[in-house]
């Protein structure tokens, strides 16, 4: 009998939870235009999201915008994390303590006062706001995935490294970087989600007719949305989803 | 011939000073320990010489040039980690010929050279092998053919065994022997085993507090402790608070004795070593002390007696075992009476 309740208690929950992704879903097969009712399963609004071009445009942009904004937060925040890991104890709390701050701090905070800051700094809102913004909320995200194997790794490794002659460039490629590799592939994944999946930032850095699928999707749903949206936010979160098993499967395998 | 030469080393980490105003040289082609409790400063000396550590004063010299302020990867020494550090993201090949690699050599050149160093730790046919899947003596090996690649002229050991079984600990240490004997290139060791140093060394250096206490071949050690810190931490001795009158005249345990020290001041208190195993156990009337026995525990080879003499204790160690509580007479010879002054150390008699 429990298990009766048990089961019906976590199918309520996940029904709740997926409920919204599932009539989407559904709906974006849908023939007719009307959200209420079904009329028959089509492909059309998949083929009409390829022809439209501000549909396509904003796809680009969020994956060009997601691509540029992981090579760089890795690079910054691989390196940051090396950084963090050679000071003494105190500071180290500190670093990573103002590290910490942006992942607590409300997206919108952030959003705002990136747009204040590029205002004073009288920058044209387009691809150059929007990418540095994006690396700026996503380079603690890396920091935090690479610092965990760096503290794994023992002092000694790059010191072996260096007593067979390696320079500290040569420690650094040839040894750091391929023990690291697992948090740097999984802070990489991090960044590139998380920059897709944004929308706040995007709305208050980006401008000049420069948009990305979320604010897209933000300025059609006042006009009222379109089926297309339905297909396009399927497409997505099946993207998503991949890329969420692939680094769950990665985590696992680290485990190992 | 010098080859290392430590000149006036200091270091301190924080508040606490670890080495302190320490001088060394070390010669060509020797075994030489560095031998001490944890936190005695030895792992620091090596750490020092490999170029991992800066000393806050005094200079390192190799044959004669100047090498303080030289990086780890520029100095010709290379060293076997305690924990052996072997790449986890490289395979066997790999992690032997990683030197190589780095130095720039053609995979022709660097070939033979790993298989000669394979060879050499008796692991030929091992290339392949991820490195984590080898025991933790084939994993030292390993690290050894390693480090041995780079020919370098002087290998630094930080506690190699540390990890391993007593059975595995004594094939590699005659291993290692081997090795250096072939290749004839100077090994500094670090441990705080005082039997493993005593039976692979040339030379021991004894420390205690970043200060040499004594330097010498390990019969010298053993058999000539400098001061009562040496003769505790080599072997197990009897230390016994004594008063020297004249030479050849001590006493300690309330009765006057006949030794073979000399040149001390007039009643110098003096600190006095004796070796379990140089005490003979006699009967009660034929010993110059006279003592009961408080325990007496079988340790394979001998047994090993502790005999209450007055408010002292004596360690003894015997072949024939003797009852508790039974009264014995113990006899010392002259020369197996060691005289020491409190606290003296290596140089002390230059001065």
């Amino acid at each position: 009998m429990s298990k009766f309740w048990q089961r019906l208690y976590m199918g309520l929950i996940f029904g709740f939870l997926y409920a919204p992704i599932a009539v989407l879903i559904v709906f974006s097969f849908n023939e007719g235009k009307t959200r209420g009712s079904w009329d028959g399963f089509s492909l059309t609004w998949y083929q009409q999201l390829w022809q439209d071009s501000e549909i396509l445009s904003a796809v680009t942009n969020t994956f060009l915008v997601a691509i540029i904004t992981t090579i760089a937060a890795t690079i910054i925040g691989t390196l940051g994390a090396i950084g963090i890991e050679q000071y003494r104890s105190k500071q180290k709390t500190l670093i990573l303590g103002l590290n910490q701050i942006p992942v607590i701090n409300p997206d919108i905070v952030m959003a705002v006062g990136l747009m204040v800051l590029y205002r004073s700094l009288d920058l044209d809102f387009g691809y150059l706001t929007l990418i540095l913004g994006h690396i700026a909320f996503t380079v603690p995200y890396v920091v935090l995935s690479v610092l965990p194997k760096l503290k794994q790794m023992p002092r000694s490794l790059p010191e072996a490294a260096m007593d067979l002659g390696a320079t500290p460039m040569q420690t650094l490629w040839q040894v750091i970087i391929p023990y690291i590799r697992p948090g740097i592939i999984s802070g990489a994944l991090m960044a590139f989600t998380l920059s897709i999946d944004d929308f706040v930032i995007s709305f208050f850095t980006t401008g000049n007719g420069v948009e990305t699928i979320s604010t897209m999707v933000f300025s059609m749903a006042r006009r009222g949305i379109n089926p297309k949206i339905n297909a396009l936010s399927a497409i997505i979160f099946v993207t998503m989803l991949v890329l969420m098993l692939i680094m769950n499967i990665r985590t696992e395998r680290a485990k190992r | 011939m010098t080859q290392i030469e430590l000149q006036n080393i200091s270091k301190a980490f924080g508040s606490m000073t670890v080495i302190n105003d320490l001088s060394l040289e070390i010669e060509d082609a020797e075994f030489l320990t560095l031998l001490g409790p944890s936190g005695c400063g030895k792992t620091t000396i090596l750490r020092i010489i490999g170029g991992f550590e800066q000393p806050d004063r005094g200079r390192v010299l190799f044959e004669g040039k100047d090498i303080t302020n030289l990086p780890a990867y520029q100095r010709p020494v290379n060293t076997l980690f305690q924990s052996y550090s072997l790449f986890p993201h490289l395979n066997v090949y790999d992690n032997v010929a990683f030197g190589l690699k780095i130095q720039g050599l053609k995979d022709n050149e660097i070939r033979p050279r790993v298989e000669e160093m394979l060879r050499l730790v008796n692991l030929s046919g091992y290339e392949k092998r991820s490195v984590d899947r080898l025991s933790g003596g084939q994993q030292q090996r390993i690290a050894m053919a390693r480090a041995l690649i780079n020919r370098p002229e002087v290998l630094l050991l930080d506690e190699p065994f540390g990890a391993l079984d007593l059975k595995l600990r004594k094939d590699m240490q005659i291993e290692m022997k081997r090795i250096q004997q072939q290749l004839g290139i100077t090994f500094i060791f670090v441990t705080h085993d005082q039997e493993e140093a005593l039976t692979l060394s040339d030379r021991i250096i004894v420390l205690n507090e970043g200060i040499i206490q004594q330097i010498g071949s390990p019969t010298d050690i053993y058999n000539e402790p400098i001061n009562a810190y040496v003769a505790d931490f080599i072997g197990e001795s009897n230390i016994l608070e004594g008063v020297m009158h004249a030479d050849y005249d001590v006493t300690f345990s309330g009765r006057r004795f006949t030794c073979v020290d000399f040149d001390f001041y007039p009643d110098e208190a003096v600190d006095v070593v004796i070796r379990p195993e140089d005490v003979t156990i006699v009967s009660p009337e034929k010993g110059m002390l006279e003592g009961v026995v408080l325990s007496c525990l079988f340790m394979g080879v001998h047994y090993e007696l502790q005999i209450r003499v007055g408010q002292e204790l004596y360690l003894v160690h015997t072949t024939i075992p003797r009852k508790i509580d039974q009264h014995v007479g113990i006899v010392i010879a002259p020369d197996d009476i060691h005289i020491m002054r409190k606290g003296e150390v290596e140089g002390d008699e230059d001065i």
